[in-house]
């Protein structure tokens, strides 16, 4: 089946393309991903959720964020819980609901120091870009590949970004052909 | 003498380490979510739906 994708829509995936790839190019050079290539995504995906009238997802990351600088740290998935749990009361969409939850998992996963910031900031500005959280399944699935793998080379870490990017296209070519 | 500015932790963490094991757990938790939720899902609304019936 033919995928058609207008001009505009090009233009964009390419630069999707490219800041995954730069994301990905400083992973695999020192598993560190500069704040320049993850804050102004987070940021400008946000506001683009605002902008689509979808406020709950956009105020529990900011919650998010806000919860785990406070002083008290074995109180913070507990609060996370309570705020994912009100933001989940408010009436949505499936997607917005996923959305939530990838949300709150990904933030609970860097919280208990499983998961890196960036990669953390990668998936909740791909899951606000797209407003789907059903992007996290193929994110996954690539990183379990991954990890696999890893474990096969007897390595002890794995540059998600990688397993970031193909999740996000293989989400991205499956949307596009259903 | 200078005060600490509490910084955005999340924020500042630009660390993308993913330790290899915790990468294939989590594919497996999810996939297994995942799939009971296809199974179970439509049941389980029908259960809650049958019960704020009855009440």
């Amino acid at each position: 089946m033919p995928l058609s994708f207008s001009p505009i829509q090009v233009i964009l995936l390419l630069l999707l393309l490219a800041w995954l790839v730069a994301c990905v190019v400083f992973d695999l050079r020192s598993r560190q991903v500069p704040a320049l290539l993850t804050i102004p995504p987070l940021i400008i995906s946000a506001l683009w959720r605002l902008f689509q009238g979808e406020w709950p997802v956009v105020v529990l990351v900011v919650v998010l964020i806000l919860i785990s600088d406070l002083p008290w740290p074995m109180w913070h998935i507990p609060l996370a819980c309570l705020v994912t749990i009100l933001a989940l009361s408010i009436p949505g969409t499936s997607e917005s609901t996923y959305a939530l939850l990838v949300i709150f998992a990904t933030w609970a996963l860097w919280e208990i120091d499983v998961a890196g910031g960036a990669d953390a900031k990668l998936i909740i500005s791909l899951v606000l870009l797209f407003g789907n959280g059903l992007l996290f399944i193929p994110i996954v699935l690539a990183g379990g590949i991954q990890g696999l793998f890893g474990l096969i080379a007897r390595k002890k870490t794995i540059p998600y970004s990688v397993a970031i990017t193909l999740g996000m296209a293989g989400w991205l070519w499956l949307s596009a052909v259903r | 003498m200078r005060k600490e500015v509490r910084a955005v932790r999340f924020l500042k963490d630009t660390a993308a380490i993913e330790t290899a094991e915790v990468a294939v757990i989590i594919a497996v938790v999810v996939l297994v979510a995942y799939g009971a939720y296809q199974i179970l899902g439509q049941k389980i609304a029908q259960v809650v739906q049958d019960v704020a019936g009855r009440i």
